[in-house]
């Protein structure tokens, strides 16, 4: 019933709207526009879409890598690795095992309050994207 | 002969024929004017934002990549720039709120519409759809005459399906509230002739 009610006002906006159809602009109205894009000579910038990095950047990028790789692969290269065959590794390791990191502990107390601040900052996003849409709605 | 496609002026367009425009911006002038009508309620000011309109749609189309209809695309640029003019000007549009409870009888306003003068009842339909506000009326053009989706209305205005479907509804029952108040005389008499 009320379902058949909503078609039947739909159905009756519907042609109304329909027999309203559009508004029309004043007659001289797309020579205007014409006449603006002349005035403002757009017809030079108006330039189709050009991406960042071009086709002949993107095919010289591919050549030197491609080269580059077969030059490694095949070529005679001879690489100079005396810094990582020294004992850089273990040096990294040294040093890094020298710095300590202040030892932190929580309270369970703290814990349960983080956890609980961010519960409730969830809750808060999702009370806030419902008002928003609400104001959609409304205005 | 069928009329070319939009995707072939645009083309056309890009490659330096700026004549070709001259048919998209016949194609969609009157919708976007009618946009921008509902909107600012002003025809002088619809008129200024549809020029502006076709210009930025003319300077942007090297950036339409076809993901969306022409139609739709330009439709958001209508829809965007008349909201900005509105935040320009910071002209606040009256529209009437009327409460979405239900007071009309759709049978009796339809009679009494029908009896009235074709011209008379465009001008009672024009109005009721003026009071709607600026985004309703906008939506309910573009749903009940150009007949877009949910989906591609959601394109145009940027909010969501739900939101529009919301939105829809109420205004069908708003705009029988309004006409009901409008055509009210009319109703009582019809009746008293009965």
């Amino acid at each position: 019933m009320k379902e058949n009610k909503e078609k039947k006002l739909d159905a009756f906006i519907k042609q109304l709207v329909k027999e309203v159809a559009l508004e029309e602009p004043s007659v001289g109205f797309t020579k205007k526009v014409l006449s603006k894009i002349d005035e403002a000579s757009l017809t030079t910038q108006t330039t189709g879409y050009t991406p960042l990095i071009s086709k002949t950047a993107w095919f010289v990028v591919a050549v030197v890598s491609i080269s580059l790789l077969i030059i490694a692969a095949y070529g005679n290269v001879e690489f100079d690795l005396s810094l990582i065959n020294s004992d850089f590794f273990t040096i990294l390791s040294e040093s890094s095992s020298q710095i300590s990191l202040p030892n932190i502990s929580f309270s369970n107390v703290v814990v349960y309050a983080a956890l609980a601040v961010g519960f409730f900052a969830y809750v808060q996003i999702y009370l806030l994207k419902k008002s928003w849409i609400q104001k959609e709605v409304l205005y | 002969m069928t009329p070319k496609e939009d995707h072939y002026y645009i083309e056309e367009i890009l490659q330096g024929n700026t004549r070709a425009y001259e048919v998209l911006v016949d194609r969609y002038k009157s919708m976007v004017f009618t946009m921008a009508i509902r909107i600012t309620k002003n025809r002088e000011d619809a008129e200024e934002i549809a020029q502006d309109t076709f210009l930025k749609v003319f300077k942007a189309l090297g950036s339409f990549k076809g993901e969306s209809k022409f139609s739709t695309w330009v439709y958001k640029i209508a829809y965007y720039g008349s909201l900005d003019y509105l935040k320009k000007k910071k002209r606040v549009v009256e529209s009437d709120a009327f409460d979405v409870s239900e007071v009309y009888n759709l049978s009796s306003m339809e009679s009494v519409l029908e009896d009235i003068d074709r011209k008379e009842r465009l001008v009672i339909l024009k109005n009721a759809i003026q009071k709607l506000s600026e985004k309703d009326s906008t939506i309910v053009t573009l749903y009940y005459f150009e007949e877009l989706s949910i989906k591609e209305i959601a394109m145009v205005t940027g909010l969501t399906p739900e939101v529009l479907k919301v939105r829809l509804f109420r205004s069908r029952k708003q705009l029988a509230n309004i006409l009901h108040h409008t055509l009210e005389p009319e109703i009582v008499e019809s009746y008293e002739r009965e």
